[in-house]
């Protein structure tokens, strides 16, 4: 059966607290999330028959959790390698199988020791690098925050985007964290502060770089009609789309001051029929602040090299054209690695984001990744 | 130096070893397609444009900038004597199309983008895998 009562739906949010030492195993984490999201729903676990998350680092496999939750085994499972570029494409690939009829019920999470266990900032220890890493490593080039500041630096050369540009993103997101109760990093944050913060790898500081965290989120994804008997509101999936260029070589990308997304905005535009003014909260991956200012331009946002101004002016905040990382972003709340980024458009959809409610959210967009590879996925509230 | 220390260490293999060979024998070498007309890197089997075979040919270790950052903050084993340093991204005169992933020396405070580099071969003691590092060309 195809048509609109099999559209997947996300029908349950769940969560672990973020910290930055859980004391706890990332499948412990990952399956209190996955328990939360099926007690939201009020669905029984046992209709859960597929499970998948994105591996990197210390996540446990989808099998795993599925057997710590009670269940002897699931009919559909997605490891997918890699990291938060997978994050909108998990979520889009558990649709495509809920709306085909291979399952009916799918848990995804995401789960990591990331302050705590195995950290992506640096590398410690006698180290070997192979693949496409191994020309860099021996200079010292090693870690996600350089190849992004690379990247921010060809941003500032061609629109000549400056520090405060990049603060200003930073400002908005903790502003938004100050009234959330699960974010990590709450305190105010003002320009002075920000440039005054520590260099990681120039042009990049300390305030310009996520807040590493240990914790965990799950989705409850089912179809429309299943949805209809349980307990919240379900969160319609809309489309998806991706783009994983470069080989994952990031270096070789022609042009530093777009990302992947410059390539996905307009093919998901096109495909949803949606355009940048229907979003009322876009959740865009900043694992840096480079990444949230250049993502808000490509996507259309606002012009390219604008994306600076459009922070400063409080267009991207409430009351402007868009709110942008409601929660504060992975830079205030914490790095779930992208996945809190749809836990928190599902709760401001249903109109359960309490202090920090967009008013009127109808349609939400999530970016995931970045620079040379992504995806993004749109939301809306069903009617 | 503990084992801990040392830099990380390249893997070298089948299709990168002449890159690292070259290296060791002082010369900055790169795969070059004859089908396609272009240079490629990171190396592969083939020329992924054409599926067909590369060359490998020596060129001049001389370019520009791309782009660079100043690594103030440890981020791995065995640079702790560089800190600051810079890493920049090259592009080489000799091989339009390549970027090659590079620590700089003497560039702190001085390097933009665009500016001119040349390359200088090292070893590094108790690495034990040869480099080559850039250096800002001084227009006088």
């Amino acid at each position: 059966m195809t048509g609109p009562a099999r559209h997947a739906v996300i029908a349950g949010i769940g969560r672990t607290a973020f910290s930055r030492h859980s004391g706890r195993t990332p499948l412990a984490m990952a399956t209190e999330s996955c328990r939360t999201a099926l007690a939201d729903a009020g669905l029984a676990t046992q209709e859960v028959d597929g499970f998948g998350t994105f591996t990197v680092n210390d996540t446990p496999r989808s099998m795993e959790v599925a057997y710590a939750l009670g269940l002897d085994g699931s009919r559909w499972n997605l490891d997918l390698s890699g990291g938060g570029h997978n994050s909108p494409l998990l979520v889009s690939q558990a649709a495509l199988a809920i709306e085909a009829g291979v399952c009916e019920a799918v848990l995804l999470y995401r789960s990591l020791n990331g302050r705590s266990g195995k950290r992506f900032g640096s590398v410690e220890g006698a180290v070997a690098v192979g693949g496409s890493l191994q020309f860099g490593a021996p200079h010292g080039y090693v870690a996600p925050p350089q190849w992004f500041a690379l990247w921010a630096r060809r941003h500032m050369h061609r629109y000549a985007t400056t520090s405060e540009d990049f603060g200003h993103v930073a400002l908005t997101f903790r502003r938004h964290a100050e009234a959330n109760e699960q974010a990590l990093q709450r305190a105010p944050l003002d320009m002075d502060s920000y440039l005054a913060s520590r260099w990681i790898c120039e042009p990049f500081r300390l305030y310009d770089c996520a807040l590493e965290a240990d914790g965990a989120v799950a989705l409850l994804l089912t179809t429309a009609m299943r949805a209809r008997d349980l307990r919240q509101r379900s969160v319609r999936i809309v489309a998806g789309e991706a783009y994983m260029g470069a080989g994952g070589y990031v270096d070789a990308w022609p042009e530093m001051s777009e990302m992947y997304s410059a390539v996905v905005a307009p093919r998901l535009w096109r495909r949803s029929g949606l355009r940048p003014a229907d979003v009322d909260v876009a959740c865009l991956y900043d694992c840096f602040t480079y990444t949230a200012l250049c993502a808000t331009e490509d996507f259309g946002f606002c012009g390219k090299g604008e994306g600076g101004d459009f922070y400063a002016d409080g267009r991207a905040t409430h009351g402007g054209d868009v709110v942008i990382n409601p929660h504060g972003g992975l830079l205030s709340e914490g790095y779930i690695h992208g996945f809190n980024h749809h836990y928190e458009a599902v709760l401001q959809l249903r109109d359960q984001g309490g202090a920090r409610q967009v008013d009127g959210a109808k349609i939400a967009l999530v970016s995931g990744g970045g620079p040379a590879y992504g995806s993004a996925i749109l939301y809306a509230r069903e009617t | 130096m503990g084992e801990g220390d040392l830099p990380p260490r390249p893997i070298a293999d089948a299709d990168s070893a002449p890159f690292w060979a070259g290296l060791a024998s002082g010369r900055l070498m790169l795969q070059f397609g004859p089908g396609s007309g272009a240079w490629q890197f990171p190396p592969l089997e083939c020329d992924r444009r054409t599926g067909g075979p590369l060359v490998w040919r020596e060129v001049r270790a001389v370019g520009s900038v791309f782009s660079f950052i100043v690594q103030r903050q440890r981020v791995a084993p065995g640079f702790d004597d560089h800190l600051p340093y810079v890493i920049a991204l090259i592009e080489l005169d000799d091989a339009p199309g390549v970027r090659l992933p590079v620590r700089m020396e003497d560039a702190v405070g001085r390097v933009r983008v665009g500016s001119r580099v040349v390359g200088e071969f090292q070893t590094p003691p108790d690495a034990g895998f040869p480099l080559v590092v850039f250096r800002l060309v001084d227009i006088r």
